[in-house]
């Protein structure tokens, strides 16, 4: 998948929707263990964040400023940072980028991103 | 339609699901909707989630924001979106911008753009705690 050469001096921002049965789509899929595995993923990782949205006030209220990872099936950890929860998660042989993650931050800062 | 969520200080949240195929790389990430950035930006704790190979970027640009600059590489992705019909999937191919860490953007959540959120309808009620958006266009 090339989208843009290393000589692009202004780099393409069109986002380009793409059909699932789209050869380079597929390609790519198989890289991951295709289309079907990539899909269950997304629901299992979709389930994970339902769930987190659904429990946010219970979580808030049990664990104050802490950051949280869950699974479909419940909380799988917490932490006092997002770098110790990477590592509980990695100490468990679990992946974030599977998992539904969150900042349970009660003085959230107010900024502006770009 | 897809659904998004609401953060405890009324930010908006949606889910997608990223493949980077040049970096082996794939996993779920929480963005922020931001219709104020130009481009959809991966921002630290999103690199750190999906274990992105920060010495294998390339693409290095620098970036003007309202907080000033900051450094970009840009790297080839799909992105996907999951509708409320689970058997519908939006799937983008895009350059995906993925933050230089610094002391700044470390706990910065990555950002849903407008080269995405220009081809949505976004329905944002909070008082109802409905977030959802309608795909429109294609580019």
């Amino acid at each position: 998948m090339t989208v843009f050469s290393d000589k692009d001096t202004a780099i393409s921002n069109k986002a380009v929707l793409l059909a699932e049965d789209d050869p380079e789509f597929i390609a790519i899929a198989e890289q991951f263990g295709g289309v079907a595995a990539l899909n269950e993923r997304m629901e299992r990782s979709e389930r994970a964040f339902r769930r987190l949205y659904r429990e946010m006030d219970t979580l808030f209220e049990q664990y104050p400023d802490q950051w949280v990872a869950m699974d479909e099936d419940g909380l799988v950890a917490v932490a006092d940072s997002h770098d110790n929860l990477l590592k509980a998660l990695a100490a468990q042989g679990r992946y974030a980028g599977d998992l539904a993650t969150k900042h349970l931050d009660t003085q959230p800062d107010e900024w502006l991103v770009l | 339609m897809i659904i998004g969520w609401f953060g405890r200080t009324g930010r908006l949240y949606v889910k997608g699901d990223l493949h980077f195929p040049r970096l082996g790389v794939s996993g779920a990430l929480e963005f922020l909707v931001d219709t104020g950035a130009n481009r959809t930006i991966v921002h630290p704790p999103g690199i750190q989630e999906l274990a992105l190979p920060l010495d294998l970027l390339a693409n290095r640009r620098e970036i003007y924001g309202v907080g000033g600059s900051a450094g970009l590489f840009f790297e080839p992705a799909i992105l996907r979106f999951r509708d409320t019909d689970p058997t519908i999937r939006y799937t983008y191919r895009l350059n995906l911008g993925i933050a230089e860490p610094n002391d700044a953007n470390r706990n910065f959540p990555s950002l849903l753009g407008r080269n995405i959120l220009d081809c949505w309808y976004l329905e944002s009620d909070p008082t109802y705690n409905i977030l959802q958006f309608t795909v429109r266009r294609t580019l």
